[in-house]
Protein backbone atom coordinates (compact mmCIF):
# COMPACT_ATOMS: atom_id res chain seq x y z
CA UNK A 1 0.00 0.00 0.00
CA UNK A 2 2.93 2.43 1.19
CA UNK A 3 4.69 1.74 -2.16
CA UNK A 4 1.90 2.29 -4.20
CA UNK A 5 1.12 5.82 -3.18
CA UNK A 6 4.65 6.60 -3.73
CA UNK A 7 4.60 5.59 -7.27
CA UNK A 8 1.53 7.73 -7.39
CA UNK A 9 3.26 10.58 -6.44
CA UNK A 10 6.13 10.16 -8.98
CA UNK A 11 3.53 10.27 -11.49
CA UNK A 12 1.89 13.49 -10.80
CA UNK A 13 5.64 15.40 -10.19
CA UNK A 14 6.26 14.61 -13.80
CA UNK A 15 3.17 16.95 -14.92
CA UNK A 16 5.11 19.79 -17.06
CA UNK A 17 5.32 23.74 -15.70
CA UNK A 18 4.38 25.90 -18.49
CA UNK A 19 3.19 28.64 -16.23
CA UNK A 20 6.96 30.39 -17.59
CA UNK A 21 6.47 29.28 -21.04
CA UNK A 22 2.93 31.04 -21.31
CA UNK A 23 5.26 34.35 -18.96
CA UNK A 24 7.57 34.06 -22.32
CA UNK A 25 4.90 33.67 -24.85
CA UNK A 26 2.62 36.44 -23.54
CA UNK A 27 6.24 38.87 -23.61
CA UNK A 28 6.81 37.92 -27.25
CA UNK A 29 3.03 38.39 -27.90
CA UNK A 30 2.80 41.93 -27.00
CA UNK A 31 6.16 42.72 -28.46
CA UNK A 32 4.88 41.60 -31.88
CA UNK A 33 1.79 43.47 -31.16
CA UNK A 34 3.43 46.47 -30.98
CA UNK A 35 5.31 46.21 -33.82
CA UNK A 36 1.96 45.16 -35.86
CA UNK A 37 1.05 47.73 -37.81
CA UNK A 38 -1.99 47.97 -40.24
CA UNK A 39 -0.58 51.08 -42.33
CA UNK A 40 -0.36 50.18 -45.88
CA UNK A 41 3.68 50.81 -45.95
CA UNK A 42 3.95 46.90 -47.28
CA UNK A 43 2.70 48.26 -50.95
CA UNK A 44 6.32 48.88 -51.76
CA UNK A 45 8.27 45.00 -51.63
CA UNK A 46 11.69 45.43 -51.21
CA UNK A 47 14.27 44.07 -54.08
CA UNK A 48 16.78 41.39 -52.42
CA UNK A 49 19.21 42.95 -55.10
CA UNK A 50 19.42 46.25 -53.81
CA UNK A 51 20.45 48.36 -51.11
CA UNK A 52 18.08 51.51 -50.64
CA UNK A 53 19.12 54.88 -49.44
CA UNK A 54 18.57 55.97 -45.46
CA UNK A 55 15.82 59.09 -45.18
CA UNK A 56 14.58 60.88 -42.52
CA UNK A 57 11.70 61.08 -44.26
CA UNK A 58 8.78 59.14 -43.43
CA UNK A 59 6.29 60.06 -45.74
CA UNK A 60 4.94 56.66 -46.98
CA UNK A 61 3.27 55.43 -50.50
CA UNK A 62 -0.61 55.58 -50.20
CA UNK A 63 -1.88 54.51 -53.60
CA UNK A 64 -0.88 51.28 -55.57
CA UNK A 65 2.44 52.92 -58.36
CA UNK A 66 4.23 50.46 -60.64
CA UNK A 67 7.72 50.43 -59.97
CA UNK A 68 10.86 50.81 -61.62
CA UNK A 69 13.41 48.83 -60.00
CA UNK A 70 17.60 49.79 -60.41
CA UNK A 71 19.72 47.54 -59.70
CA UNK A 72 23.57 46.33 -60.86
CA UNK A 73 22.39 44.44 -63.48
CA UNK A 74 19.27 45.39 -64.90
CA UNK A 75 16.24 47.54 -64.70
CA UNK A 76 13.33 46.20 -63.64
CA UNK A 77 9.43 47.09 -64.23
CA UNK A 78 7.34 45.98 -61.63
CA UNK A 79 9.25 43.87 -60.08
CA UNK A 80 9.85 40.97 -62.60
CA UNK A 81 10.33 42.22 -66.40
CA UNK A 82 13.96 43.28 -67.51
CA UNK A 83 13.39 45.74 -69.49
CA UNK A 84 16.93 46.43 -69.76
CA UNK A 85 20.58 45.73 -68.94
CA UNK A 86 22.86 47.66 -66.98
CA UNK A 87 26.98 46.94 -66.65
CA UNK A 88 28.93 49.25 -64.32
CA UNK A 89 25.85 51.44 -64.12
CA UNK A 90 25.60 52.09 -67.85
CA UNK A 91 22.95 51.54 -69.92
CA UNK A 92 23.58 48.71 -72.74
CA UNK A 93 21.44 49.68 -75.89
CA UNK A 94 21.46 53.36 -75.68
CA UNK A 95 20.50 55.35 -78.57
CA UNK A 96 23.71 57.76 -79.47
CA UNK A 97 21.04 60.71 -81.06
CA UNK A 98 19.32 60.20 -77.58
CA UNK A 99 21.50 59.41 -74.83
CA UNK A 100 18.95 60.11 -71.72
CA UNK A 101 16.24 57.47 -73.34
CA UNK A 102 15.78 54.09 -72.15
CA UNK A 103 14.14 52.32 -74.97
CA UNK A 104 12.92 49.48 -73.47
CA UNK A 105 11.71 51.11 -70.11
CA UNK A 106 10.03 53.67 -71.89
CA UNK A 107 8.21 50.66 -73.95
CA UNK A 108 7.62 48.85 -71.08
CA UNK A 109 6.19 51.51 -69.29
CA UNK A 110 3.85 53.12 -72.15
CA UNK A 111 2.23 49.71 -71.91
CA UNK A 112 1.52 50.30 -68.33
CA UNK A 113 0.29 54.09 -68.74
CA UNK A 114 -2.37 52.98 -72.00
CA UNK A 115 -3.19 49.85 -69.90
CA UNK A 116 -3.98 52.86 -66.44
CA UNK A 117 -5.59 55.05 -68.70
CA UNK A 118 -7.43 52.40 -70.18
CA UNK A 119 -9.05 51.59 -66.91
CA UNK A 120 -9.43 55.21 -66.04
CA UNK A 121 -11.62 55.46 -68.94
CA UNK A 122 -14.20 52.89 -68.00
CA UNK A 123 -13.41 53.46 -64.49
CA UNK A 124 -13.55 57.13 -62.55
CA UNK A 125 -12.73 55.86 -59.47
CA UNK A 126 -9.23 54.73 -61.04
CA UNK A 127 -7.38 58.02 -62.44
CA UNK A 128 -4.62 57.98 -63.66
CA UNK A 129 -1.72 60.08 -61.93
CA UNK A 130 0.57 59.50 -63.27
CA UNK A 131 2.68 57.59 -59.77
CA UNK A 132 6.00 55.76 -60.27
CA UNK A 133 7.71 54.08 -57.66
CA UNK A 134 11.51 54.07 -58.21
CA UNK A 135 14.07 51.85 -56.32
CA UNK A 136 17.43 52.24 -56.76
CA UNK A 137 20.59 51.36 -55.17
CA UNK A 138 22.57 53.64 -52.96
CA UNK A 139 25.49 53.62 -54.45
CA UNK A 140 23.79 54.31 -58.46
CA UNK A 141 25.32 57.35 -59.79
CA UNK A 142 23.27 60.36 -60.59
CA UNK A 143 23.40 60.42 -64.08
CA UNK A 144 21.92 56.86 -63.90
CA UNK A 145 19.20 58.30 -62.12
CA UNK A 146 18.44 61.67 -65.17
CA UNK A 147 18.20 59.09 -67.35
CA UNK A 148 15.43 57.07 -65.88
CA UNK A 149 13.86 59.74 -64.97
CA UNK A 150 13.79 61.27 -68.41
CA UNK A 151 12.10 58.25 -69.16
CA UNK A 152 9.86 57.93 -66.90
CA UNK A 153 8.58 61.18 -67.83
CA UNK A 154 8.85 60.64 -71.32
CA UNK A 155 6.19 57.57 -70.60
CA UNK A 156 3.69 60.48 -68.87
CA UNK A 157 4.77 59.84 -65.28
CA UNK A 158 5.68 62.92 -63.54
CA UNK A 159 5.14 61.82 -59.86
CA UNK A 160 7.98 60.13 -59.11
CA UNK A 161 8.27 58.63 -55.35
CA UNK A 162 11.54 57.93 -54.69
CA UNK A 163 11.61 54.63 -52.07
CA UNK A 164 14.10 55.13 -49.20
CA UNK A 165 14.57 53.06 -46.01
CA UNK A 166 13.28 55.39 -43.19
CA UNK A 167 15.45 56.03 -40.12
CA UNK A 168 12.73 57.71 -38.22
CA UNK A 169 10.86 55.41 -35.87
CA UNK B 1 -14.96 43.68 8.77
CA UNK B 2 -14.99 40.91 6.55
CA UNK B 3 -17.02 37.29 7.28
CA UNK B 4 -14.72 34.20 8.03
CA UNK B 5 -14.65 32.13 4.78
CA UNK B 6 -17.51 29.15 5.05
CA UNK B 7 -15.88 25.89 5.92
CA UNK B 8 -18.31 24.29 4.00
CA UNK B 9 -17.49 24.62 0.53
CA UNK B 10 -14.11 26.51 0.15
CA UNK B 11 -12.38 22.94 0.46
CA UNK B 12 -10.72 22.29 -3.39
CA UNK B 13 -9.93 25.84 -3.92
CA UNK B 14 -6.41 25.35 -4.90
CA UNK B 15 -7.18 21.62 -6.08
CA UNK B 16 -6.75 22.20 -9.75
CA UNK B 17 -4.91 24.32 -11.89
CA UNK B 18 -6.20 26.18 -14.13
CA UNK B 19 -6.27 24.47 -17.92
CA UNK B 20 -3.86 26.83 -19.70
CA UNK B 21 -3.45 24.35 -22.96
CA UNK B 22 -6.25 26.41 -24.85
CA UNK B 23 -4.15 29.70 -24.64
CA UNK B 24 -0.97 28.09 -25.54
CA UNK B 25 -2.74 26.96 -28.15
CA UNK B 26 -3.86 30.36 -28.94
CA UNK B 27 -0.57 31.95 -28.36
CA UNK B 28 1.21 29.26 -30.97
CA UNK B 29 -0.99 30.11 -33.58
CA UNK B 30 -0.95 34.60 -33.02
CA UNK B 31 2.92 34.35 -32.76
CA UNK B 32 3.59 33.05 -36.34
CA UNK B 33 0.92 35.39 -37.66
CA UNK B 34 1.98 38.36 -36.14
CA UNK B 35 6.05 37.54 -37.17
CA UNK B 36 4.74 37.70 -40.67
CA UNK B 37 2.96 40.86 -40.71
CA UNK B 38 5.73 42.18 -38.28
CA UNK B 39 7.24 45.16 -40.40
CA UNK B 40 11.03 45.34 -39.33
CA UNK B 41 12.19 47.55 -42.43
CA UNK B 42 9.75 51.01 -43.02
CA UNK B 43 10.09 52.26 -45.95
CA UNK B 44 9.22 55.56 -47.18
CA UNK B 45 8.42 57.54 -50.36
CA UNK B 46 10.37 61.20 -51.34
CA UNK B 47 8.14 62.76 -53.60
CA UNK B 48 10.08 64.14 -57.06
CA UNK B 49 8.41 65.89 -59.91
CA UNK B 50 9.82 66.21 -62.80
CA UNK B 51 10.99 69.57 -64.94
CA UNK B 52 8.63 69.40 -67.72
CA UNK B 53 5.42 71.11 -69.03
CA UNK B 54 3.84 67.71 -68.46
CA UNK B 55 3.67 68.76 -64.69
CA UNK B 56 1.34 71.37 -65.28
CA UNK B 57 -1.68 69.08 -66.52
CA UNK B 58 -0.81 66.54 -63.50
CA UNK B 59 -1.09 70.17 -61.39
CA UNK B 60 -4.43 69.49 -58.86
CA UNK B 61 -7.46 71.67 -60.19
CA UNK B 62 -7.98 72.66 -57.10
CA UNK B 63 -5.67 75.17 -57.00
CA UNK B 64 -6.84 78.15 -58.35
CA UNK B 65 -3.92 80.29 -56.79
CA UNK B 66 -1.58 78.81 -59.38
CA UNK B 67 -1.96 80.74 -61.89
CA UNK B 68 -1.65 84.21 -59.73
CA UNK B 69 1.78 83.05 -58.44
CA UNK B 70 2.46 82.67 -61.74
CA UNK B 71 2.58 86.15 -62.76
CA UNK B 72 4.91 86.92 -60.01
CA UNK B 73 8.44 86.36 -60.79
CA UNK B 74 9.25 83.20 -59.10
CA UNK B 75 12.47 82.49 -57.35
CA UNK B 76 13.96 79.27 -59.32
CA UNK B 77 15.86 78.00 -56.33
CA UNK B 78 18.46 75.54 -57.54
CA UNK B 79 21.11 73.79 -55.50
CA UNK B 80 23.84 72.29 -57.69
CA UNK B 81 25.86 68.92 -56.35
CA UNK B 82 29.37 69.89 -57.55
CA UNK B 83 33.08 68.59 -56.44
CA UNK B 84 33.74 71.34 -54.97
CA UNK B 85 30.16 71.80 -52.98
CA UNK B 86 26.63 73.05 -53.14
CA UNK B 87 25.86 75.93 -55.28
CA UNK B 88 22.95 77.80 -54.31
CA UNK B 89 21.27 80.40 -56.89
CA UNK B 90 18.10 81.96 -57.53
CA UNK B 91 16.54 83.74 -60.44
CA UNK B 92 19.50 85.44 -62.12
CA UNK B 93 21.81 85.20 -58.88
CA UNK B 94 23.76 82.78 -56.95
CA UNK B 95 24.66 83.47 -53.52
CA UNK B 96 28.06 83.67 -52.62
CA UNK B 97 30.06 81.63 -50.13
CA UNK B 98 33.00 82.11 -48.04
CA UNK B 99 35.14 82.31 -51.28
CA UNK B 100 33.69 84.28 -53.62
CA UNK B 101 34.48 82.26 -56.84
CA UNK B 102 33.50 79.16 -54.94
CA UNK B 103 30.22 77.47 -54.20
CA UNK B 104 27.88 78.46 -51.32
CA UNK B 105 28.38 75.63 -49.10
CA UNK B 106 32.04 74.63 -49.63
CA UNK B 107 32.74 70.60 -48.75
CA UNK B 108 34.19 69.71 -45.32
CA UNK B 109 38.10 69.52 -44.75
CA UNK B 110 37.38 65.26 -44.84
CA UNK B 111 35.97 65.92 -48.30
CA UNK B 112 32.15 65.19 -47.18
CA UNK B 113 29.27 67.48 -48.26
CA UNK B 114 28.10 70.12 -45.63
CA UNK B 115 24.55 69.18 -44.99
CA UNK B 116 24.02 71.00 -42.34
CA UNK B 117 24.84 74.45 -43.40
CA UNK B 118 22.75 73.60 -46.20
CA UNK B 119 20.20 73.09 -44.30
CA UNK B 120 20.78 76.69 -42.40
CA UNK B 121 21.29 78.09 -45.50
CA UNK B 122 17.56 76.97 -46.69
CA UNK B 123 16.43 78.41 -43.68
CA UNK B 124 17.47 81.73 -44.52
CA UNK B 125 15.94 81.87 -47.93
CA UNK B 126 12.76 80.26 -46.76
CA UNK B 127 12.39 83.10 -43.89
CA UNK B 128 12.40 85.41 -46.87
CA UNK B 129 10.79 83.56 -49.26
CA UNK B 130 8.19 81.79 -47.16
CA UNK B 131 5.61 81.15 -50.21
CA UNK B 132 8.09 79.61 -52.16
CA UNK B 133 7.97 75.46 -52.14
CA UNK B 134 9.99 74.40 -54.86
CA UNK B 135 13.72 73.77 -55.16
CA UNK B 136 15.36 72.56 -57.94
CA UNK B 137 18.17 69.83 -57.43
CA UNK B 138 21.13 69.65 -60.23
CA UNK B 139 23.82 67.03 -59.67
CA UNK B 140 26.33 68.33 -62.21
CA UNK B 141 27.25 65.75 -64.61
CA UNK B 142 30.43 67.36 -66.14
CA UNK B 143 31.14 67.28 -69.90
CA UNK B 144 31.36 64.23 -71.89
CA UNK B 145 35.04 64.86 -72.12
CA UNK B 146 35.25 66.16 -68.90
CA UNK B 147 33.25 63.83 -66.38
CA UNK B 148 32.19 65.31 -63.05
CA UNK B 149 33.04 62.79 -60.06
CA UNK B 150 29.95 60.52 -59.52
CA UNK B 151 27.78 61.61 -57.12
CA UNK B 152 25.93 58.98 -55.47
CA UNK B 153 21.86 58.10 -55.27
CA UNK B 154 22.63 57.61 -51.45
CA UNK B 155 24.12 61.53 -51.89
CA UNK B 156 20.90 63.08 -53.86
CA UNK B 157 18.48 61.55 -51.21
CA UNK B 158 20.83 63.19 -48.38
CA UNK B 159 20.41 66.53 -50.21
CA UNK B 160 16.74 66.32 -50.75
CA UNK B 161 16.46 65.62 -46.60
CA UNK B 162 18.66 68.66 -46.13
CA UNK B 163 16.12 70.82 -48.39
CA UNK B 164 13.11 69.56 -47.40
CA UNK B 165 12.65 69.80 -43.45
CA UNK B 166 14.76 71.99 -41.17
CA UNK B 167 15.61 70.90 -37.38
CA UNK B 168 13.21 73.65 -35.89
CA UNK B 169 10.64 75.37 -36.45
CA UNK B 170 10.64 78.29 -39.32
CA UNK B 171 7.82 79.85 -41.03
CA UNK B 172 4.27 79.30 -41.09
CA UNK B 173 4.01 77.56 -44.34
CA UNK B 174 0.81 75.40 -44.19
CA UNK B 175 -1.37 78.40 -43.31
CA UNK B 176 -2.40 76.62 -40.14
CA UNK B 177 -0.90 79.71 -37.96
CA UNK B 178 2.01 78.00 -36.56
CA UNK B 179 5.29 77.61 -37.90
CA UNK B 180 6.91 74.39 -39.11
CA UNK B 181 9.92 72.72 -40.03
CA UNK B 182 8.79 72.50 -43.94
CA UNK B 183 11.30 74.18 -45.73
CA UNK B 184 11.27 73.13 -50.00
CA UNK B 185 9.24 70.28 -50.18
CA UNK B 186 8.47 70.42 -53.96
CA UNK B 187 11.92 68.83 -54.94
CA UNK B 188 12.28 68.70 -58.93
CA UNK B 189 14.97 67.06 -60.87
CA UNK B 190 17.46 68.64 -63.12
CA UNK B 191 20.16 67.52 -65.37
CA UNK B 192 23.00 69.99 -65.09
CA UNK B 193 26.95 70.50 -66.81
CA UNK B 194 29.32 71.95 -64.79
Amino acid sequence: MARKKVRKRAAQDMELNITSMMDMFTIILVFLLKSYSTDAETKIDQSPSIQLPTTVASMILEENAPSVIITKHAILVNGSKTVAAVKNWHVEGLDPAQPYLIPGLLKALSKIAERQKFIAAHNPGMEFKGLIVVQADRHMPADLLTKVMYTVGQAEYAKIKLAAISKNE
Amino acid sequence: MSRRPSKRGGGDVNAEPPNLIPIMNLMTILIPFLLLSAVFVKIAVLNSSLPSSASADTLPANQPDQAKKDDKPRLNLTVTITKLGFTIAGSGAVLPGPDPHGPTVPRLADGKLDFATLTAKMVEIKRKFPKEKDVIIIPALGTPENPAPTIEYQTIIDTMDAVRVAPEDVVDSDGDGKPDKILFPGVIFGAGIG
